[in-house]
């Protein structure tokens, strides 16, 4: 939920309440200041009646005044046994429309000319009543108004004043720490989105220094290491041309070859995922997909024969991307031999162009690892400790390098990896 | 043939000129830029093996500077950096081939032989040896002036075999040699050794003496003996 949904919400159910209990607060103490008011004409009626006393049982008084029909009777009793005024709210007929409307009634029993009597003057409450229904529609009408133009003026602000806070995110969203050598982010009037800017560039400078450092650190590194290495298998060239050696000690160097070959395929490949990394990749050339697969192949042909794997190609259309050929090609590379290395003896690879998708598929050993971790470094299957699971992923880092999707499933013989361009 | 190898890692210098002294090649050795300088301007060579990081210069002004004089010789430049830039820019001044280390010395051994076929001995594309007659330029083999067919990489093999004649040779540089990136070390036993295999069954169907070795432990050896 939105922070403004979340006080938009808080704040409704608020001003509700207010308007609610306002308003019946507000209900109740109109129409006790109504009602006093009729009981006050009321009264002053009575005053009337009782020193000018009138021969008609009703009639209508002061109508010019609040169009307020008054009714009054005075009728005889016999003693005056409760002197005091009483008022209460009673329904009586309209002698016009025949309907029964609210009167508020005095009634006090008195002497009148020397004879006990009661009066009772009503005066109807319809036009107070219709006061009090209009004065209190208009003014829910206007506090609703008025809270509606509250939430949408608080959502402009809001907007108009997170909208710092949101191009912030976004920035950090995109934030990539091996492209951005300066974040942009937006100046803010609001302390406290400039105290969020300020720490957030405060880290991205740490950050950025370190993820430097180590960057340099690793470079420097797998080239350092290039050249003890290139001593290393040297020596066991030479060492091999030795024929006083043991058997045993053959076997040693031997696999001290292995290691060391190992140790350098595996440097050359992290020396291309960092420069990768390091976008030290600017070349932009059109390379032809299906020209650099076939090339490829060819280069693989005795090896396919030697496992007597049938590869048939279908190339629907021409596939061009922008990219430097050097890298699409060892893309393509790593796929294609992958397939043909985890293939099965006579097993088959299906290589097919179609529109801006390039899919490979190929017949293989049911997958040991997590589908969703073969893109991952150093994944590898138990069953080849030599390999070093870095083929596929240097595969996807190029894809991401150029932006282009790549999907790898599998069935249980079949893998399939499949690149859309574009 | 005199070569000169110029790198600043005195054992990687060490092997390289003992591996090629071996071949019977004549080798010179220079640690720096300035005694590579020094060698140049006093003696004449035929090969120069160049190392681009020298610590007191780069390896490719030496490349230039030879160029610019009436070197007529080869240059193989070996560098520690992958960079296609720096092969490019290698090739471009003059330099005849490039090695990026680590590297095999065998295959070292074949970029020199094979550079100096095409430089020094112009025209002798014909390698003859007992029964085998081989044609480097047309790629073919011809077996007691009968001709085997032979493969793009059996025919690579073939050669990397010949031109490190009695040297054992690990699977893992013939692997190198005849698929580079192509393969990963782990996978290359088999197919070197089902090439290898064919490579034998061809060349005695035509009749030609064993010379193929298996070495224990290492690989195999080319061999006339």
């Amino acid at each position: 939920m939105r922070l403004l949904t979340k006080t938009t919400l808080f704040f409704i159910t608020i001003s509700l309440f207010v308007i609610f209990t306002g308003g019946i607060l507000f209900y109740f103490s109109f129409r006790y200041i109504m009602n006093r008011q009729v009981q006050r004409e009321l009264v002053s009626e009575m005053h009337q009646i009782i020193m000018h006393p009138r021969e008609e049982n009703i009639y209508i008084t002061d109508s010019s005044q609040y169009y307020l029909p008054v009714h009054y009777s005075i009728k005889p009793i016999r003693s005056v046994t409760n002197p005091g005024v009483v008022f209460k709210d009673t329904m009586l007929i309209e002698t016009l429309s025949g309907e029964y409307q609210p009167y508020c009634e005095l009634s006090i029993e008195t002497k009148m000319n020397g004879n006990p009597v009661r009066i009772s003057i009503s005066k109807s409450l319809i036009f107070s009543d219709e006061l009090i229904k209009y004065i209190l529609l208009v003014t829910l009408f206007l506090s609703l108004v008025l809270l509606i133009g509250i939430i949408f003026l608080n959502k402009y602000f809001v907007n108009r004043l997170w909208g710092n806070f949101l191009t912030t995110v976004d920035v950090i969203k995109d934030y990539r720490i091996s492209e951005s050598d300066h974040i942009e982010l937006p100046e803010s009037e609001v302390i406290e989105f400039q105290l969020l800017n300020e720490g957030f560039e405060k880290m991205h400078k740490r950050i950025r220094h370190d993820y430097l450092n180590l960057k340099e650190f690793i470079e420097n590194i797998s080239h350092e290491i290039q050249n003890p290495l290139a001593i290393i298998k040297s020596k066991i060239d030479l060492l091999q041309q030795d024929n006083r050696l043991e058997k045993s000690q053959t076997e040693l160097v031997q696999s001290i070859q292995g290691s060391a070959i190992r140790l350098s395929n595996l440097n050359k490949s992290l020396i291309l995922l960092s420069k990768i990394d390091n976008n030290q990749f600017p070349v932009r050339e059109k390379v032809d997909i299906a020209k650099s697969l076939d090339q490829h192949i060819e280069n693989y042909e005795d090896i396919l024969l030697t496992k007597n794997i049938t590869l048939a190609r279908e190339y629907n259309n021409a596939l061009i991307v922008q990219g430097d050929p050097g890298l699409i090609s060892i893309m393509l590379l790593n796929i294609l031999k992958n397939s043909i290395i985890h293939n099965l003896q006579s097993g088959t690879i299906d290589i097919k162009i179609q529109d801006s998708t390039l899919t490979i598929k190929n017949t293989g050993k049911k997958l040991e690892i997590n589908q969703d971790d073969i893109f991952k470094r150093f994944i590898k299957s138990s069953s080849r400790p030599d390999s070093l699971g870095l083929g596929l992923a240097i595969v996807k880092k190029i894809c991401d390098y150029y932006h282009f999707g790549i999907e790898y499933s599998c069935s249980d013989i079949y893998h399939i990896v499949t690149i859309s361009i574009g | 043939m005199k070569i000169l190898i110029i790198e600043d890692e005195p054992e990687l210098l060490d092997s390289i000129s003992s591996f090629l002294i071996s071949e019977g090649y004549l080798c010179e050795q220079a640690s720096s830029f300035d005694a590579a300088m020094d060698k140049i301007s006093l003696y004449e060579y035929d090969i120069l093996v160049v190392d681009l990081n020298l610590p007191d210069g780069n390896g490719l002004d030496i490349v230039k500077t030879l160029k610019e004089s009436d070197f007529k010789g080869g240059i193989i430049i070996i560098s520690a950096r992958n960079a296609l830039d720096d092969r490019i820019t290698g090739l471009n001044v003059g330099a005849d081939d490039y090695l990026i280390k680590p590297f095999h010395l065998p295959e070292l051994n074949a970029r020199i032989k094979s550079l100096a076929r095409r430089i020094l001995y112009k025209g002798t594309n014909i390698i003859c040896m007992k029964e085998m007659k081989i044609d480097t330029e047309k790629r073919e083999l011809s077996i007691s002036n009968e001709l085997v067919e032979l493969t793009k990489k059996e025919f690579d093999l073939l050669m990397f075999l010949i031109i490190n004649k009695d040297k054992a040779l690990s699977k893992e540089s013939i692997a190198e040699h005849l698929w580079g990136d192509y393969i990963d070390s782990a996978d290359s036993y088999d197919f070197v050794y089902a090439h290898i295999k064919n490579l034998r069954r061809k060349l005695a169907e035509k009749g030609a003496g064993d010379y193929l070795q298996n070495v224990y432990g290492v690989g195999y050896k080319f061999t006339e003996k």
